[in-house]
């Protein structure tokens, strides 16, 4: 009944050429270390190499945690799924047997990785992969051959919209990002007493940057802001100064950035070289790159605020989350984050699935993740739960804000969790 | 209005950058007709030049001057007696694919050594400063200052010394500079160095407001093109002009029109340029 | 032998998804072949014509937004949407073309850099085709042979390499024929290719549209392929790159360079990193950008050249003087003017480098036109063939009017000429520069893609070449023989074609007594079978024997035609020539 592992993979006589280079490939993955009694085999694909490798090794760290705390016996984890009891109890213990493939961050290569998981390794459902284009072209493999996909992290809507049966997110994505950041606006401004109806975007065009500026979009008119600027540049751009002038120039409360690391310390720079900031700048994912994005702007990076899925604040108010941080941070050195928690969290949901399934038919799996439910107390993020709805989005997620507060992050919103209070509106740059 | 005339300033100063990325590439391809596909990838290594003088021992972007262009001079000059002499008189194809080869060399070189992250700088007591009515970084107007001063230095090198005669002699006739006793060779090299030395100011002078990471060069390689022949190519004023005229455009076009476009403009003005007056703003229509 | 060779190879390269199912290496392979097609696409412009293109990316864009959104809004088969995208292709480049190939190489390398940009950035701010969103192709077509989208890798495999042997065949045709003969002319030497009557650039466009057709082919399958695209991953610098790079270390301007490349470049690009493993280090790319600077220092023809390095056998000694002819008397000229000039001025800025110049030529005689140096002789040759324009005056051949065309149209007329330096390709053989010299006027692009040069031209080439004593070298290339033998080759391929005026630039200079004796023997052995010459020439003596009259010119103005031993006694052009 589980997945026996296939022996060595026959050698076979391909075309010279493909032998040659064929070779490294044929290697058992070093993840396959005998243990005693059955297994259940997952494929994770991150990216361990490239550009993003060190996004792939704390992803690591996390889904093994996960993996640990499914094989273990933690009893006072409870009531986080599977934690107190040893294995999966309806698969007769087995255990959770991670596969590792590496994406090197290239949507091409995550395709051809995932093929190779499903087809050769033979995993019984994937985890992964940090990007949306990259978990975009895993999720093809998946369906073309009836593998569950479980996607923790990546958050581009279009990966819910396609209607892929196999795919599930148990985080939120960007449009939910996007909602939470106007939620958070609604109740700053009544809290404040602050006019705060006109906001600015400025995203870098790719997918993600004019994914969120059109959720922006929608949502403002949906909410009665008004949106008085919209600005897209190619990363990475050699100045930002015209885009940010004609920002300053409309004259927003808010400026929502859709960046990445590179233009957010750009952003940053020329903001306060224009001596200007409005009264708040929200960031979705750049300003939020620990820790390399205060190493390069110092001090310069208090008072940006950025939207979070979760926040090393939040294990101080949470119990589960403070256990589980404690630890990751035994086995790692450091603190979760907002991507290994979700992804801590990713492996456990889907390896309750597989449990309540009580079978490695990839069809059964499905099934049972559909029907998962949990409720908040059972879940390490700042959720109301885990429910699917029926394209395999999470609809019961949450998240928080984040404040950079003296060169530190600090939970600033919802308010009952929050460990900062709030600066809004930001000081100018001539009272830091 | 205000905000054209803030738009024109920092383009100005934007532009000053530019010119000075630029010069080495105009003074190289005005001197022996070579063009460097690779310009940029220096740019790129002398940043990370920068950024670990400051990062390792801390030393100031600016103090790190003195050492960072004597090295890319030496670096630059090495590159033309390895490569560079095998190619000068080979047809435009091998000089093409030669430095295109380096570039990849270089980029990747850096990309094993230093791997992909972002480098910046964060200097302390960095400040804004007002020019013309326009808040302008204060390292920005040092590296404009500096660009500036590079360009008066090499035209009185240029002009006023005898090595400068023979270099642009060797520049306009090889045979004759050959039969008048100029070391064509040496003269060559020289201009390697001063092109890769003055690519160097450049990074050390960009770090401070600039990160870097292997792929920065994809930013500043065409720019500095387009300055290159928008300016009148071979001609090193013409880098200058060129540079202010593509800072400018780029700024005042992308904050009157549209951010998104700006390059659009860049470029577009760069082909029409090639098409239509190929020798550039200042260039004697030629031959 | 060679094809059995082939058919097996191509039918082990076929069955290879029948017996491996490993995607990972399926997934290479579909790579090898379809970046491997856009090579070869690439090196027609890039490798046979010699315009080097950083700006296939473009390209191979255009094509995957036409395959892909027609499919995605308007569900046409990619059977169509592949038509369409190589058709829009074809007129993006003609329209990039058209301007661009005025400039000189590399400021047209520069060019397509910058306009693929521009390309790029339009699409990324297009709402139409999704802009920075891109375009998800629609899934329900999959598996269905008319949409070419499967669930399985081993069907992109075969249309890959469908594609792949497609686009090889392509250029091993255009190789084998004429037109791969005249775009490597064009490559070698632009001017010379002219004045031989090749229409230089249309051959350069043809090249382009070609190839900017192949590419988006190949764009459109990849977009079936990946089923996503975005402006990042179909039309970013780095696919222009690793086109070039692919062309470049398989051996650009040869059929199976990209064929040697792309598994080469491609493959290590796939598995380096699995080997290296650690942080990405970009070790394949060091090593490609070592590889390509090396080879364009050593070995410009690439992986090809290396292999074929050894296999070349030497070039042929150096042949004797041609095959005995006899003695001929240059015939009796008729008086009809064949070409006449009148009043043909130049000046460039201030100089008057010719003055008003008149002369006719009559047919079947040897003209020759002598005078000190400057006195605008060459400069009248260049009026005559349409690399300069006259500021005024006229030149009639057979009374149609030559000033103000190009200087291939100068050639249909029936003029031909060389150059003061000799002009030959260097790096075609001699075989191959002597077809260059066939006649152009009505030739078809189909005609010279598809056909050899007709038997009658091969026949009279080998003649020529025989006389000439240079058909034992046929096979050498150009660039090998002695300076004589290469002007010897530039006459054979100026009268070739049999024009009815061929203008020699100093036929003589810098040749040994010997070969000017020779040189002077082929002259007028072709002036006897009815060819008209105009003859600049220094050396008096070869011009006393071998014309029938001569033109005496100086300060851009002919003084005085008349007999040659009239002319050299003439006090004026004593007084002129030779300062006394």
């Amino acid at each position: 009944m589980s997945a026996i592992r296939r022996g060595a993979v026959l050698g076979r006589v391909v075309l010279a050429l493909a032998f040659v280079f064929g070779t490294a490939h044929w290697l058992p993955s070093a993840a396959v270390l005998a243990q005693p009694g059955p297994t259940v085999r997952v494929g994770a694909l991150y990216p361990l190499t490239g550009a993003l490798a060190r996004i792939g090794a704390s992803a690591r760290h996390a889904v093994e945690l996960a993996a640990e705390i499914v094989n273990r016996e933690y009893r006072d984890l409870r009531p986080l799924p599977l934690a107190s009891e040893r294995g999966l109890p309806r698969l007769g213990g087995a255990r959770i047997e991670l596969v590792w493939a590496d994406t090197r961050g290239d949507p091409a290569t995550g395709r051809a990785e995932a093929e190779r998981l499903i087809e050769r390794e033979r995993v019984t459902a994937l985890v992964g992969s940090w990007q949306s284009a990259v978990t975009a072209t895993v999720a093809l493999a998946a369906e073309r051959h009836g593998v569950p996909l479980l996607v923790p992290e990546a958050s581009s809507p279009r990966l819910t919209e396609r209607g892929y049966r196999w795919l599930f997110r148990t985080g939120p994505h960007d449009g939910m990002f996007t909602e939470l950041i106007f939620s958070f606006m609604d109740e700053v401004g009544k809290l404040r007493r602050r006019e705060m109806r006109k906001v600015a975007v400025l995203a870098e065009d790719t997918e993600f940057g004019a994914t969120i500026a059109g959720w922006t979009m929608g949502i403002a008119q949906r909410r009665g802001y008004n949106v008085v600027a919209r600005e897209f540049y190619t990363s990475p751009p050699a100045s930002l100064t015209a885009e940010l002038l004609r920002i300053r120039a409309a004259g927003p409360d808010v400026v929502i950035g859709a960046n990445y690391l590179v233009d957010a310390i750009l952003i940053t720079r020329t903001l306060k070289e224009l001596r200007w900031f409005p009264d708040g700048f929200i960031g979705h994912v750049g300003f939020n790159n620990v820790p390399d994005y205060l190493s390069a702007v110092g001090r310069d990076g208090n008072y940006f605020v950025t939207r979070a899925a979760w926040a090393p604040g939040y294990a101080k108010r949470n119990r589960l989350a403070g256990a589980v941080n404690e630890l990751f941070r035994r086995r790692t050195g450091y603190d979760l984050d907002q991507d290994t928690a979700r992804e801590v969290m990713g492996l456990l949901i889907l390896a309750d699935a597989i449990n309540r399934a009580g079978r490695l038919d990839g069809e059964t799996i499905r099934r049972a993740l559909a029907e998962t439910r949990l409720s908040a107390d059972q879940v390490i993020l700042p959720w109301r739960g885990v429910e699917f709805d029926s394209k395999g989005q999470n609809r019961l997620v949450g998240g928080m804000m984040v404040q950079i507060l003296d060169g530190e992050y600090k939970v600033v919103w919802p308010f009952d969790v929050a460990e900062a209070e709030l600066v809004w509106p930001a000081p100018p740059w001539d009272r830091r | 209005m205000e905000l054209v005339w803030h738009a024109a300033v920092s383009g100005a100063v934007l532009g000053l950058v530019y010119a000075l990325v630029s010069l080495g590439l105009s003074l190289i391809w005005g001197v022996m007709d070579v063009v460097n596909l690779a310009h940029a990838e220096y740019l790129m290594l002398a940043m990370y030049a920068t950024y670990w003088l400051w990062a390792l021992a801390r030393v100031d972007p600016f103090a790190a001057v003195p050492v960072v262009v004597p090295l890319f001079f030496g670096f630059g000059w090495l590159t033309y007696q390895l490569l560079v002499r095998r190619i000068v008189r080979a047809p435009v194809a091998t000089q093409i694919f030669a430095t295109f080869g380096l570039l990849f060399v270089l980029r990747y070189t850096a990309f094993a050594a230093f791997g992909p992250n972002v480098y910046g700088v964060w200097r302390l007591g960095e400040g804004t400063v007002s020019l013309l009515g326009v808040p302008v970084a204060s390292s920005k107007i040092l590296a404009g200052a500096a660009s500036l001063g590079a360009f008066v230095g090499l035209a009185a090198f240029l002009r006023f010394t005898k090595t400068g005669k023979a270099l642009q002699a060797a520049a306009q006739n090889r045979e004759v500079a050959l039969s008048l006793g100029i070391p064509v060779d040496r003269m060559y090299a020289l201009s390697w160095g001063i092109g890769i030395g003055s690519v160097a100011l450049a990074g050390a002078l960009l770090i401070p407001f600039y990160q870097v990471s292997p792929t920065i060069g994809d930013a500043f390689l065409l720019v500095a093109f387009a300055s290159v022949v928008l300016g009148g190519f071979g001609r090193v004023d013409g880098a200058l002009v060129g540079g202010l005229c593509i800072g400018l455009l780029e700024n005042l076009l992308g904050t009157l029109l549209s951010p998104t476009l700006k390059l659009l403009f860049v470029f577009a003005a760069f082909v029409l340029m090639l098409l239509l007056r190929p020798q550039g703003l200042l260039g004697e229509p030629g031959r | 032998m060679k094809r059995v060779a082939g058919g097996l190879l191509a039918a082990g390269l076929a069955s290879v998804p029948v017996w491996v199912q490993d995607s990972f290496f399926l997934n290479a392979m579909i790579h090898v072949f379809l970046f491997g097609a856009a090579a070869q696409a690439w090196n027609l412009l890039g490798g046979y014509a010699g315009q080097i293109s950083f700006g296939h990316a473009a390209f191979f864009g255009i094509g995957a937004y036409a395959t892909a959104w027609l499919l995605a809004h308007h569900g046409l088969s990619p059977w169509a949407g592949l038509w369409v995208g190589a058709a829009l292709a074809t007129c993006a480049s003609l329209l990039v073309g058209y301007p661009t190939f005025r400039l000189r190489r590399h400021f047209f390398a520069l060019a397509t850099l910058a306009l693929a940009e521009i390309v790029r950035i339009s699409f990324l701010n297009w709402e139409v085709v999704g802009a920075a969103t891109g375009l998800y192709l629609p899934l329900e077509y999959r598996n269905r042979f008319e949409f070419l989208m499967w669930d399985a890798k081993a069907p992109y495999y075969w249309t890959a390499l469908t594609a792949f042997v497609l686009a090889t065949g392509v250029v091993w045709v255009v190789d084998r024929n004429r037109a791969g003969r005249y775009l490597r002319a064009v490559e070698q030497d632009e001017e010379a290719a002219e004045m031989l009557g090749i229409p230089t650039r249309r051959y350069k466009l043809y090249a382009m549209a070609l190839s900017a057709a192949l590419t988006a082919v190949c764009g459109g399958l990849y977009a079936l392929y990946v089923l996503y695209i975005d402006p990042y991953n179909v039309m970013a610098s780095r696919i222009s790159l690793l086109v070039v790079v692919i062309a470049l270390i398989g051996g650009r301007g040869t059929v199976w360079g990209p064929v040697l490349g792309a598994p080469f470049v491609v493959l290590l690009n796939e598995y380096t990193r699995a080997w290296l493993g650690g942080a990405g280090s970009g070790a394949d790319f060091i090593l490609f950008g070592l590889v390509v600077v090396l080879l364009s220092l050593y070995q410009p023809k690439g992986l090809v050249g290396l292999l074929a390095r050894s296999g070349r056998p030497a070039p042929f000694a150096v042949a004797g003087a041609g095959a005995d002819e006899p003695g001929l008397l240059p015939t009796v000229p008729g008086n009809e003017v064949v070409l006449d000039i009148q009043g043909v001025r130049k000046s460039f800025g201030g100089v008057r480098a010719v003055q008003g110049v008149d002369l006719s030529v009559r047919r079947g005689e040897i003209l020759g036109l002598v005078g000190p140096n400057g006195a605008g002789k060459s400069t009248l040759f260049d009026c005559l063939t349409g690399f300069v324009l006259p500021d005024g005056g006229s030149a009639r051949l057979w009374g149609r009017s030559l000033l103000g065309l190009p200087p291939h149209r100068v050639a249909w007329a029936g003029l031909a000429r060389t150059f003061q330096a000799t002009r030959v390709f260097p790096e075609l053989s001699v075989w191959d520069n002597a077809l260059c010299g066939a006649e152009h006027r009505g030739e078809s692009l189909w005609e010279a893609t598809t056909r050899e040069a007709p038997p009658a031209v091969q026949d009279r080439a080998a003649a020529l070449l025989r006389s000439f004593g240079l058909w034992e070298l046929r096979e050498s290339p150009a660039g090998e023989l002695s300076y004589g033998q290469q002007k010897l080759l530039s006459l054979a391929m100026a009268v070739l074609r049999e024009p009815e005026v061929v203008l020699l630039d100093e036929p003589a200079a810098g040749v040994n007594p010997v070969l000017v004796g020779e040189i002077e023997r082929h002259l007028r052995a072709l002036n006897t079978s009815g060819l008209t010459f105009v003859v600049i020439e220094h050396n008096m003596e070869f011009v006393m024997r071998s014309c029938h009259r001569v033109a005496f010119m100086a300060e851009g103005r002919v003084v005085t035609v008349g007999r040659p031993e009239d002319v050299q006694r003439d006090a004026r052009v004593l007084e002129l020539y030779y300062g006394r």
